[in-house]
């Protein structure tokens, strides 16, 4: 009976060289390891192709206006109005007030993205907060969150961020908030359903049972395990950000002109639809590229994760 | 989160007063929809169970499933406190601090060995994480010690710190991750482990590498702790007393040879004639027990076996057989408790 009392460390005899050299190591070499399956995620193929894709959309947007120094998107020349692309002085023409086109795409690709990825970046902050709090609180305010999310369903998303448009006048700032309301309820379901499916696991049963405080809990097993699929879903959301935002600006809600982004470029183009088609075309291919390069990597990030566990 | 609980912590008794874990008369029931749109059933899932465990000795619980037997680990542990009755963890040390109250110093004394062991662990932490969790809120604070700790005790359920306790549980086999599993349990020295059919998700030739380890602990450390288990093998090897549990209620307790050689409850003697005969011996008559576990939600009136016990009576239906020490050590629960050549008779091996 005396060995049942003794603590634990004195009935354990020396350990080996190899576990003695442990000991006295650091964690590093797991982060090592951890860095190296995303690395050879990120490098295979098919994700590292639509992410390079990506990043050049996203890179010529930002900084194409200042290198290829263009010219100002909203000044233009009422002499040069409608050219084609190729034209002298304008590689992508101009439209129907003299503006030069590529300024304009490049542009407007920077509100396009920045209210995608802005827009995206708020539902998934403020849903998957509020969706794991219906998971984890109680019944009543599991209820009333709950409930609050299927209110936001219930209006087609569209539909949703036009009202909230329209209420809170447009801008680009006010855009992001409308299109971000309506991803909050998508996100957050997913984070509830995310998160009931993991407090009832075992690790968490054991935790909560031994004591571990609600917060080490929540911050160490559930946002590590419910992140990633939230995260998946996000980098699809951004494609669906983007095109709302371009229905938006479309409908004359979103970015107004002269202010220039893809949505309100390809609706602007319409009138000139037969005169000019590339002003339809060109912003039309943009978001195309974008989304579908978006997507794919999404898709693909997420096999290659899969794989690799 | 103060985590409800009606586990309660006793003062710290002397190590020389054996009883580590009181559990009295606890009731445990759920609500559940039924049939009827505005009422809703109970599941009368524990009726009524006491046991105790004391220091250093495996006390294991027997069932099938659905007999509540998880429930009552569940109940123990403190994860669904029990509706009715008691349940007292006598500590090691001074811990003083009792029920409803946020937080114990040092955890609250009590692990557990989940069946599935890739459950158990977190599938995005390292062995190392999973097992110092433990360590943590017992309020060992400085990383070296707890990796310290954890080769030790890695080391004690065979795996070596260096190869293993840098690697997710994806990396690790079905016995591995059971070994790093019933390292975690270990590694802040409890007062009870609760073994909820430890090896029952494992293959065969895995399980008994596991039962092996957990007899080697029980003589190392003199574990002490609750098995729950159905296979009547891995009890016979592991315990030093076996309670057999039937619909929620205890049928028998006693020390596991004699639960096994001098059954005094006809269900215990009916689930010994299942044991499949080892090679050479000759086949024992089989008690078959008629149709199957009633539902809790409506258990049967007087005792709970009565409809498939093969010598029940009218008394049996009348009234609740009530739980008696027949002899020193040697409870049971049935109005006709098997007299010796009876027993004899159904245990002939």
């Amino acid at each position: 009976m005396t060995t049942a009392t003794r603590p634990l460390g004195a009935s354990v005899t020396g350990l080996s060289d190899a576990d003695a050299t442990w000991v006295s190591g650091s964690t590093r070499g797991r982060m090592v390891a951890t860095l190296r399956t995303w690395r050879r995620a990120i490098l295979s193929p098919s994700v590292a192709f639509p992410l390079a894709v990506f990043l050049i959309v996203v890179i010529a947007c930002f900084a194409g206006p200042e290198i290829l120094n263009l010219p100002s998107p909203i000044v233009g020349n009422l002499n040069d109005t409608l050219l084609p692309p190729g034209s002298p002085g304008y590689p992508l023409g101009t439209n129907e007030l003299g503006n030069d086109e590529l300024s304009r795409l490049l542009w407007g690709g920077q509100i396009s993205i920045i209210v995608g990825l802005g827009a995206t970046a708020f539902g998934l902050i403020v849903g998957s907060f509020l969706g794991m709090l219906a998971a984890y609180s109680g019944r009543a305010v599991e209820v009333v969150i709950m409930r609050l999310f299927d209110a936001l369903l219930a209006f087609p998303g569209l539909i949703l961020a036009l009202i909230l448009a329209d209420f809170l006048g447009p801008n680009v700032w006010n855009t992001i908030l409308a299109i971000g309301i309506f991803g909050i309820a998508r996100f957050g379901r997913l984070a509830w359903a995310q998160t009931i499916g993991v407090r009832h696991r075992d690790f968490v049963v054991a935790a909560r049972s031994d004591g571990v405080p609600s917060g080490s809990i929540v911050l160490g097993h559930m946002v590590p395990n419910v992140m990633p699929t939230l995260l998946g879903f996000a980098l699809f959301t951004v494609g669906t950000a983007m095109t709302i935002e371009a229905g938006l600006s479309f409908l004359g809600l979103g970015v107004q002109q002269p202010q220039p982004t893809w949505g309100n470029m390809i609706a602007g183009a319409q009138q000139y639809m037969s005169l000019a088609p590339w002003l339809l075309i060109l912003p039309a291919a943009m978001l195309v590229i974008t989304i579908l390069s978006l997507n794919l990597v999404a898709d693909s990030l997420r096999i290659r994760l899969d794989e690799e566990r | 989160m103060s985590l409800p609980t009606n586990t309660q912590i006793a003062p710290g008794r002397q190590d020389s007063v054996p009883v580590v874990l009181e559990v009295d008369d606890v009731v445990q029931t759920f609500q559940v929809a039924s049939s009827h749109p505005f009422r809703k059933a109970t599941v009368s899932a524990v009726a009524g169970v006491s046991l105790t465990v004391e220091r250093g000795e495996i006390v294991a619980v027997v069932g099938e499933t659905g007999s509540g037997k998880s429930t009552l680990a569940r109940a123990i542990l403190g994860a669904e406190p029990a509706k009715k009755g008691r349940i007292v963890l006598h500590r090691r040390g001074g811990a003083t601090k009792k029920n409803g109250q946020a937080k114990e110093e040092g955890g609250r004394g009590i692990q557990m060995v989940f069946q599935d062991p890739y459950a158990a662990l977190d599938p995005r932490w390292s062995v190392l994480r999973s097992v110092a969790e433990p360590l943590r809120t017992a309020g060992m604070t400085s990383s070296s010690e707890r990796r310290r700790r954890v080769a030790e005790i890695l080391n004690l359920v065979g795996l070596s710190a260096a190869r293993f306790a840098d690697r997710s549980p994806r990396e690790l086999s079905g016995g591995q991750a059971q070994r790093v599993a019933i390292a975690r349990a270990l590694v802040s020295n409890p007062d009870l482990v609760l073994l909820d059919e430890p090896v029952t998700a494992l293959d065969v030739s895995v399980q008994a590498q596991i039962i092996t380890l957990l007899y080697t602990l029980k003589g190392r450390l003199g574990l002490t702790a609750i098995l729950i288990a159905h296979d009547l093998a891995v009890v016979r090897t592991l315990a030093d007393r076996t309670a057999i549990m039937y619909l929620g209620r205890l049928c028998e307790l006693a020390p596991t040879d004699d639960v096994f050689h001098r059954p005094l409850h006809p269900y215990t003697a009916a689930l010994l004639t299942a044991i499949p005969p080892k090679i050479g011996e000759p086949a024992r008559e089989r008690i078959h027990l008629k149709g199957e576990q009633p539902s809790p939600l409506n258990p049967p009136s007087g005792c709970r076996f009565r409809t498939r016990c093969p010598i029940a009576q009218d008394k049996c239906a009348a009234e609740v057989p009530e739980w008696r020490e027949i002899e020193p050590g040697h409870h049971v629960a049935c109005h006709f408790p098997l007299v010796d050549s009876v027993a004899v008779a159904v245990a002939e091996r």
